[in-house]
């Protein structure tokens, strides 16, 4: 926050104003200091800055601010704060058979984490809070120091509940009856279904026989974190909308796209499908090889810039998803800022090791 | 225990009468010829210049080139029963352990890697075809080429009922493979994991004409890159011999061009590159102060500056187009500053016999080939330091 302040009208800036001026400008000059923060900080970072890429005050633009490759927070510790001063430690599950992330939050980033999604989910639904069906457990909402990712999402996002129903039971049971009477109590109101993107497919096709009994005329659904299990079952976002109008009767489907070393500057699908920044967030598309930024429409690896991560250097990470800019503060939606398409994760290659362990 | 061993070509009941030939028998001659035949006729090798490099290599001319060096009067015969554990860094690497076992007159149970090859599945198809002619019957049952996931009982089965073993392996797999019992007389041969270095002569690159020079590239490419870098031959550190300051411009033309081709050619896939730009990272991370600098300007490849960085340090890490680089060595220095891990030096505008000489007077085991430039991957009969024909066949001496 107290970085943020530094400029004295970005917490009062629409998190949609984010045109190129701005972008090169004042989201440049924060994320520099944010940069020099970590170099301070961090000695990883300051050892792989300096000598992948070369210090904060030699950044001239957006596509110069040095980026940590994901896999890092996986296998190392990195942080920028004293042990004391560790609020919350957010584990991702990430990619299965990989370790998780340990992203490590102060009180001063969570509850930055906390504002930012709070300003970019509101743009949806409005300020006041309506009544949300989690696709998920009751389990998920669990508070303990340590969370997945998925936690941090189902907390984060039932901030803009009145009233909560949960779909699934801790054994990973529907519990139908519950969801019915949550359903008819709250009849007269927009309701709100959150929850995993492959989740609620689960419970799509679960509910699927009562769908003569569900009606949501109403209703809001904002589902993320990743296509890739339903890409695999070869389902598409269409195809997912359409399941969704169809069997609940849903007409508002919202993706959004943000990573668990990036929590609170996600991005929102816009009217017109596509993904934006906002003023929290920049990304920048690379070549796979070189990774050298690319411009629009062309395929490569996203690079996310976030001026939320303080307490820890993922403020500017490399990840492991493909995707290509489609234009930036010319939407046919109208918001400002850089627009996106994500198109899955970058193709495993073959694996040699340098020799069998088989034994 | 036959459950859960798949037998992908032959089966082990007809190893038990297995048969022993002398060296370089006419019968694996005629066999392996036949092989070289059918694999370049396949329309798949194309596709597979290390299968090709293979059929290549057992064809009858290049076999008879490689038995001359064995004198008819040793009178070799194989010992017996060979097992093979084969890498799965270079997958045809299972064909030369095999065919040089058989060259030296053995029955063989090669256990194939569990990752499903392609360049594995088509030798093992034109092996088959091969085999089928009634010709070539004793050898079929002479060889068995078998799967499975690790399972200690059945390797220890195994251990104990060959008369030799080519183990080419991680560290840990040989071993595991050490601590089995064998026969008492059981021939070994461990290939464990090494890497491999480049030695340049910077003036001697620098005067050649431009189509020389790229031809010098595209050879340092192919020793270096065709397994993605994973290979135990492919130089991961380049030295450069009698180089200075002022010379800069030949050695950034040399890996502007490494680069370049990396790029055009494809030699490394997107996600090899998030790989090793991960390494990288992690290395940093871990070992900061050995590091000086990471040079990126080369789009495609990546160069590390270190001082203190042995070979050893870094060899899982430095890959898919990673190169340590150090400036201005002299033979003596490098030899000693080597590890026993080197395996290859390839060297272009060195003289070779100078090379030898110094590392002949080492005290120590290191560097078993010195190769020129495109030459990392080519395999005679000997490999790190091993003559495997002499290795796997023992002479009956008749006075």
């Amino acid at each position: 926050m107290v970085l943020l302040k530094t400029h004295k009208d970005f917490f009062e800036t629409p998190i949609y104003a984010s045109d190129r001026t701005f972008s090169n400008n004042i989201f440049l000059s924060l994320m520099k200091l944010l940069c020099k923060h970590h170099e301070e900080n961090s000695s990883i970072y300051r050892e792989i800055s300096s000598r992948m890429f070369g210090f904060s005050d030699e950044i001239l633009k957006l596509e110069d601010v040095p980026f940590l490759p994901v896999q890092l927070f996986k296998e190392n510790n990195v942080s920028s704060i004293p042990d004391s001063e560790i609020y919350r430690v957010l584990k991702s599950s990430g990619t299965t058979a990989s370790k998780p992330s340990n992203i490590v939050l102060d009180k001063e980033t969570a509850e930055l984490q906390s504002k930012s999604l709070i300003e970019i989910v509101s743009q949806e639904l409005g300020r006041q809070r309506l009544p949300m069906v989690i696709i998920d457990t009751p389990n998920s909402i669990s508070r303990n120091r340590t969370y997945s990712a998925r936690n941090v999402a189902v907390i984060g996002f039932s901030q803009f509940s009145s009233d909560k129903c949960f779909v699934f039971n801790n054994e990973s049971k529907i519990d139908l009856d519950k969801l019915f009477s949550f359903l008819q109590k709250n009849s007269s109101s927009p309701v709100l279904f959150f929850g995993f993107t492959f989740l609620i497919w689960e419970f799509l096709s679960a509910i699927k026989p009562y769908c003569k009994d569900i009606n949501i005329a109403n209703g809001i659904l904002l589902h993320g974190g990743g296509w890739k299990k339903l890409a695999n079952l070869n389902i598409s976002r269409s195809n997912f909308k359409v399941e969704v109008q169809n069997i609940l009767g849903i007409d508002r489907v919202i993706d959004y796209y943000g990573m668990a070393e990036q929590v609170g500057s996600i991005f929102m699908e816009c009217k017109s499908g596509f993904f934006h920044t906002t003023k929290y967030s920049e990304i920048v598309i690379r070549n796979p090889i070189t990774l050298a930024p690319l411009g629009f429409n062309e395929i490569g690896v996203v690079q996310l810039l976030s001026l939320i991560p303080k307490s820890y250097p993922g403020h500017s990470i490399l990840t492991e998803d493909l995707g290509k800019l489609l234009g930036a503060d010319d939407c046919n939606c109208g918001r400002l800022g850089k627009y996106f398409e994500i198109l899955g994760r970058v193709p495993k290659a073959e694996v040699r090791g340098c020799s069998d362990s088989i034994l | 225990m036959a459950i859960e061993v798949q037998y992908v070509l032959g089966d082990y009941s007809s190893l038990i009468f297995s048969e022993r030939h002398k060296i370089f028998d006419d019968q694996v001659l005629n066999f392996l010829s036949d092989l070289s035949i059918v694999l370049r006729k396949s329309s798949e090798i194309r596709n597979y210049p290390d299968v090709a490099n293979f059929a290549f290599w057992c064809r009858r001319a290049n076999l008879q080139r490689i038995s001359s060096k064995y004198p008819t009067d040793e009178r070799r015969v194989g010992v017996g029963k060979v097992f093979h554990v084969t890498p799965s860094n270079v997958p045809i690497n299972f064909a030369f352990s095999w065919a040089l076992s058989l060259l030296a007159g053995n029955s063989n149970i090669v256990r194939l890697s569990s990752k499903n090859f392609e360049e594995v599945n088509l030798v093992i198809k034109c092996i088959r075809e091969v085999l089928s002619e009634e010709v070539h019957r004793p050898i079929q049952q002479n060889n068995v080429f078998i799967r499975y996931e690790h399972n200690e009982d059945i390797s220890k089965w195994f251990m104990s009922q060959i008369d030799a073993r080519v183990i080419w392996g991680s560290d840990r797999t040989i071993f595991e493979f050490k601590n089995m019992n064998t026969k008492l007389n059981c021939r070994d041969l461990f290939f464990s994991t090494r890497n491999s270095i480049a030695l340049i002569d910077e003036s001697r690159l620098a005067s050649l004409n431009s189509e020389e020079f790229s031809r010098v590239v595209r050879l340092f490419v192919r020793d270096s890159l065709t397994y993605f870098q994973l290979g135990c031959s492919s130089p991961r550190a380049v030295h450069w011999l009698d180089s200075t300051k002022k010379k800069y411009g030949v050695r950034r033309e040399f890996w502007k061009e490494v680069g370049n081709l990396v790029q055009t050619e494809s030699l490394i896939e997107p996600a090899h590159a998030m790989q090793r730009f991960n390494n990288l990272c992690s290395l940093i991370a871990r070992k900061s102060s050995d590091i000086k600098s990471v040079n990126r300007d080369f789009d495609g490849i990546y160069l590390i500056e270190s001082e203190s960085l042995s070979d050893v340090d870094v060899e899982e890490r430095i890959v898919f187009g990673t190169f340590l680089e150090f400036l201005q060595v002299d033979l003596e220095s490098l030899i000693k500053g080597v590890s026993g891990k080197v395996q290859t030096i390839c060297y272009f505008g060195v003289d070779k016999e100078e090379l030898f000489k110094v590392l002949a007077q080492d005290s120590t085991n290191k560097v078993d080939r010195i190769v020129p430039f495109g030459s990392a991957f080519e395999i005679s009969s000997t490999w790190d330091g091993f003559d495997i024909i002499r290795g796997l066949s023992r002479t009956i001496e008749v006075i």
